[in-house]
């Protein structure tokens, strides 16, 4: 490929770079056992989740950030975050309409299709800015199933024997520094309760949107899938531009209970900072799904944002005969850095996973693939495939896999299988003799390279995740 | 349509085309035939804008217009057209979307109107009788697990959707059985018209039993040695090439 | 500290003198090195599947000069045919080694001799494999009493396998030994060097063998070890390849309580193949563990690694592959494979298969599987009339097989009767005769 083309690919802008102006009701910034009653204390929290907050933050100060990711970063100043900031409610809102217009303006710019856009495209949207809920459609169509589809905080107020139960039961309090910090500061986010029996008749989905200027967005997202029941759910985030670097560190939980299936798929495309590498999101997000019998769950994932990504959705295949899944399509360029992957912990008995990872390395980013399978001494009969495949465009970017495996049981049957190529010469001319321009062929190669996770996500999403990777690299998608 | 004058063309340090001479009406159909390493296939990419193949000296032009000036993907929207010796795989890449995407991006190219996914659809079917193929094939990736006869059926596909002005059929026969070969000769008769051209390069005559060629050519070491009428084919199907006098003493085919 | 560790800083304050400047540098750097980087544990993330706290519990005390009777020399597993070096506890026995067979120009002898009467031809290579910030590699630089040099000048061709034989026989406590091997050949030599590891008692064998290719040299060594049931084993091989060069190691791992075997090789030239096999039979407690680095510096390099395991009782088998392919190292064209196969319960495996690309026009790939026997393959013969043991035997050998087979001839038949033996009931296979 000419040096003139991939100059072009990756010198691509940022498009959806745009600061709303609300005013924000913010916390002081900086980190103590008062911001963390301020916020609880703001959110009209009952003692049991200020405990456990105080828990986890308590634990948090004996741990140490970790270092292993292959990721490098300046340090973070955790006590120069805002742990807390919330668009100023005029009133208690009743309907749509009354949504804040700079903000509906600022969700028309991200093309997200709430209120009538939500109900002509059948999708239910569960909108955060910054950090609190301001809006919620079809929660009525959904309340006829039985179906809990809310903000965190209405949760903990409508529900809170349900978070109580569930709540840190996939990811404990003190898991890992970043589930630890979120867990002490967490603001809002999303809860999904689906009954027994219960297929939701429409995807979920919530828009994450990082908004004003250093403040830490730290969701906390739990869905529990009662016995028998099936629910797909939708995670699309974007962030405006900005010049200082953002901390994100969200915790999504996911409880399958016997029979049941929860399908959770994320388009990121947070702002990944400039071509010299100034600015962008840090994400740092923990996601895990814990399957009971006959349980199954799907991650699919395409990250095409973020200046650093550290994230490894995990099932933890506790039931017999239950079933994990992680397609993921990474894509680094410039100077991002994406350290993703995940881990299969196989627990049951015929316990299956796959895992299929496509990584797509451009100017000088850096991807790489962190994974493990681990079967269980009582794993009998479990299974694991997983295919990790990088592409490299440009001759100074890096793709990197380190898969672990553990076997513990002789049954187990584990195969992997890694590549790493480029795009072939012979490819792109033999695209551009067809009359498709060299940038076209690129993106139209990429696309192919990574169908296999696409065909994965629900139809809007596929073609919302096909045009972001095309964007990523290059101007549209043909 | 196509005139060649004095072309050379070297790969690496290697020169393979010596100064080579060729002119293509249209109307026309032409077959290049002659032995490996004769440089047909180099011929061919550098008609095409392979950018590994370097012209050092001569002229191109098709149709007026200069086309060595013109990147590949412009030679396509010009109408040039080249059937792959070997096709290349595209993972992941469907073959249906492939075709509608090279089909716009020419039609944009000549300002025409872009089609939509239906009215494209609806010229695939019509195209896909031609290679005598059901849909299923063209939902497949590009080439991808193709047998190698089907890669060339898909070749001409290709240029069926496509319709280009020159079509050059790079061994577009080989590694093909009889009906295979059919086929493809009959998407090439299919598409043979006043304002269109061929130019078939060939190491076999058996091709040209299916298609009637207007000229062939002989081509050894670089250069073109012999031009005739459809009889030169049977001629060289009888003696071979080795009778064939190289131009000059040094020149002589291997 | 442990107590492996306190016995060995009190070897280290007491380092062998003589020898010229750079020896003695490369001593005092050793112990310091291992004075700052004290054993690996399971939290260093290269060891984070293979403990050693059997051995950190031991007091060890550097391996006494030794002299293997006719009864014990056949115990170790009898001396192999000439040319051969014998290192028993590290040091040269010219009385059982024999040089007969080496080619005019070589030379083949004793490390201490060779650091005395000829420094300056090892200065460039000793010591300067690359393992850095290495635990072992330091505690050998440090502690080495004496070794097995072989120099092949430019064009040498070795009509028959150079053999290396390393022995630690242990006294009454548990003893430490330092084998140290150096090869350094020339341009276009074309050489198969075959180490053997065997010991008697209670030790650690910590050793490292350092090869250098000049261009367009093809060298092929194998690995065969096969040390005492209480034994642990480190076997550090580092590998440096000149432009258009040719590598193959093959390893055997058969014995040892704990065996780590470390290969970690630089493809320094352009044009260059290295491949890096191993076949691993555990059973009982055994931990074999492999680690394989390959560096590709320099375009147009090959290297290819197929490592597989055979794991009964409560055996762990471990697979670490890196393959690094530096910035510029374009058309590198990697591949690792690692299977296993676990035969009870209570085995495990955890493989590594690692990939860092910083080039573009790349081919790598890795693959693995774990499993166990077909149990359809294994109906089969038993509807074929083959007993259930003979038929797991069988098919167990089949696994196996492939990597036997790879072996250069002259060492065949004697790995595939060592790895039959040690197959459960491997005595039923006819191969086995």
């Amino acid at each position: 490929m000419s040096q003139d083309a991939i100059r072009e690919l990756t010198e691509q802008r940022y498009k959806y770079g745009f600061v709303t102006e609300i005013e924000a009701d913010q916390a002081p910034p900086g980190l103590s056992e008062e911001i963390i009653r301020l916020i609880s204390a703001k959110k009209g929290e009952p003692e049991f989740l200020l405990q456990w907050r105080l828990k986890a933050y308590r634990h948090w100060l004996t741990m140490v950030e970790p270092r292993w990711a292959a990721v490098k970063y300046a340090p973070i100043d955790y006590q120069k975050i805002v742990y807390y900031s919330a668009p100023r409610p005029k009133k208690q809102l009743g309907s749509l309409d009354e949504v804040d217009p700079e903000l509906k303006r600022a969700f028309e710019k991200l093309g997200i299709p709430l209120a009538e856009q939500a109900r002509l495209a059948g999708v239910a949207v569960d909108a955060v800015f910054d950090s609190v809920s301001v809006a919620t459609t079809y929660k009525g169509k959904l309340a006829e199933k039985g179906i809990v589809f809310c903000s965190f905080s209405e949760a903990v107020k409508d529900h809170p024997d349900l978070v109580e139960r569930w709540l840190g039961s996939v990811v404990p309090a003190g898991d890992n520094f970043f589930a630890a910090l979120n867990s002490a500061v967490f603001s809002d986010g999303s809860f999904v309760y689906v009954p027994r029996g219960v297929r939701c008749p429409m995807e979920l989905s919530t828009y994450f949107r990082i908004n004003a200027e250093n403040t830490g967005q730290f969701e906390r997202t739990l869905i529990v899938a009662d016995e028998g029941s099936y629910v797909s759910y939708l995670e699309g985030c974007t962030a405006p531009m900005r010049d200082e670097n953002q901390l994100h560190a969200a915790v999504v939980e996911l409880v399958a209970l016997p029979g049941a299936e929860i399908k959770y798929s994320t388009v990121q495309n947070w702002y990944p900072g400039d071509a010299e590498g100034r600015g962008g999101i840090f994400n740092f997000v923990t996601k895990r799904a814990k399957a009971m019998e006959r349980a199954k769950i799907s991650w699919t994932q395409v990250e095409t944002g973020s200046a650093i990504t550290w994230k490894y959705p995990s099932c933890i295949l506790q039931g017999d005969d239950s079933v994990g899944e992680f397609y993921s399509v990474a894509l680094a360029n410039h100077r991002q850095q994406a350290d993703t992957g995940t881990k299969m912990i196989h627990i049951g008995k015929r316990t299956r996973s796959t895992i299929v990872s496509k990584g797509i390395s451009a100017g000088r980013g850096q991807n790489t693939y962190r994974g493990l399978v681990r079967m269980q001494k009582g794993a009998t009969g479990a299974r694991n495939h997983s295919q990790c495949d990088s592409l490299l465009i440009g001759d100074e970017c890096g793709a990197h896999t380190f898969p672990y495996i553990e076997v513990k049981n002789p049954t187990g049957q584990v195969e992997h299988e890694a590549t790493t190529s480029r795009i072939a010469e012979d490819q792109l001319f033999y695209c551009r003799q067809r009359g498709l321009s060299e940038e076209d062929a690129v993106s139209m190669i990429v696309n192919g390279f990574a169908r296999r996770v696409l065909k994965e996500l629900p139809m809007e999403f596929a073609v919302e995740a096909q045009k972001l990777l095309g964007m990523s690299l290059e101007g549209s998608v043909g | 349509m196509l005139r060649i004058q004095g072309l050379k063309a070297k790969i690496g340090d290697r020169e393979i085309l010596h100064g080579l001479d060729l002119a293509v009406n249209a109307g026309e159909v032409h077959a290049i035939m002659g032995p490996n390493g004769s440089g047909k296939s180099t011929l061919a990419s550098v008609l095409a804008g392979r950018e590994v193949v370097e012209v050092t000296a001569g002229t191109v032009t098709f149709d007026g217009q200069d086309l060595l000036a013109l990147p590949a993907e412009k030679r396509a929207a010009a109408g040039l057209f080249l059937g792959f010796q070997y096709p290349v795989e595209i993972p992941g890449v469907a073959n249906l979307y492939f075709l509608r995407t090279a089909l716009n991006a020419v039609r944009r190219a000549r300002g025409q109107e872009e089609l939509d996914a239906m009215d494209f659809l609806a010229l695939a079917k019509e195209k896909l009788k031609l290679v005598k193929w059901d849909q299923s094939f063209v939902q497949r990736a590009v080439n991808e697990g193709f047998s190698g006869g089907e890669k060339k059926k898909n070749e001409i596909l290709q240029m069926a959707v496509l319709e280009p002005r020159l079509a050059i059929l790079d061994e577009i026969d080989s590694g093909l059985d009889i009906d295979a070969l059919k086929v493809v000769a009959g998407g090439v008769n299919a598409l043979r018209a006043k304002d269109r051209a061929t130019i078939l390069v060939t190491h076999y005559q058996r091709l040209l039993d299916h298609v009637k060629p207007d000229v062939v050519h002989v081509m050894a070491a670089g250069r073109i040695v012999k031009s005739g009428g459809p009889e030169l084919a049977h001629e060289l199907e009888r003696s071979g090439y080795e009778q064939l006098a190289p131009p000059r003493g040094e020149a002589r085919a291997p | 500290m442990s107590r492996a560790e306190e016995s060995l800083a009190r070897a280290l304050d007491a380092p062998a003198a003589g020898g010229p400047a750079f020896a003695a540098a490369l001593r005092r750097a050793g112990a310091d090195d291992f004075r700052r980087l004290k054993l690996p544990t399971t939290r260093h993330e290269e060891w984070r599947y293979t403990s050693l706290a059997g051995l950190a519990a031991l007091e060890l005390a550097p391996a006494a000069p030794a002299r293997p009777d006719a009864a014990a020399v056949e115990r170790l597993g009898g001396l192999p045919p000439a040319p051969r070096l014998v290192l028993v506890n590290g040091r040269l026995d010219a009385a059982l080694s024999d040089l007969s067979g080496l080619p005019a120009g070589a030379f083949a002898g004793s490390l201490t001799a060779a650091l005395r009467e000829r420094p300056a031809a090892l200065e460039p290579f000793l010591g300067r494999a690359p393992f850095r910030d290495h635990a072992f590699a330091a505690l050998n630089a440090a502690l080495f009493e004496d070794g097995a040099v072989l120099l092949l000048p430019d064009g040498a061709a070795l009509p028959a396998p150079v053999q290396l034989v390393h022995w630690t026989v242990a006294g009454a406590g548990p003893a430490a030994a330092f084998p140290r091997a150096l090869v350094v050949a020339g341009r276009g030599v074309r050489a198969t060097v075959v180490e053997r590891f065997a010991g008697e008692g209670s030790y650690l064998a910590a050793g490292l063998t350092e090869l250098w290719l000049g261009d367009e040299s093809r060298v092929e060594l194998v690995r065969l070890q096969r040390e005492a049931p209480e034994a642990f084993h480190v076997g550090l091989l580092g590998v440096t390849q000149g432009a258009g060069t040719r590598f193959a190691a093959r390893s055997v791992a058969l014995g040892a309580r704990v065996a780590r075997f470390e290969a970690r090789a630089l493809l320094d030239g352009e044009g260059t193949e290295n491949l890096v096999d191993g076949l691993y039979v555990a059973g009982g407690a055994q931990v074999h563990d492999h680690f394989v680095h390959v560096d590709h510096a320099r375009p147009r390099g090959t290297s290819r690694e197929l490592f597989k395991g055979v794991l009964d009782g409560q055996a762990r088998g471990v697979f670490t592959g890196r393959v690094l392919v530096r910035p510029g190292a374009q058309k590198t064209d990697a591949g690792q494979v690692s299977s296993n196969l676990l035969l009870s319960e209570d085995a495990t495996v955890d493989a590594r298969p690692q990939l860092e690309i910083l080039a573009d026009d790349v081919k790598c790939s890795h693959g693995g599987t774990v499993g166990q026997l077909d149990e359809e393959a294994l109906f089969y013969l038993r509807s074929r009339g083959v007993d259930r043991s003979t038929a797991r035997a069988m098919l167990t050998w089949a696994f196996a097989a492939e990597m036997v087979e790879r072996l250069p001839e002259q060492v065949r038949a004697e790995v595939r009767r060592l790895v039959t033996a040690r197959l459960p009931d491997g005595g039923r296979l006819l191969e086995a005769a």
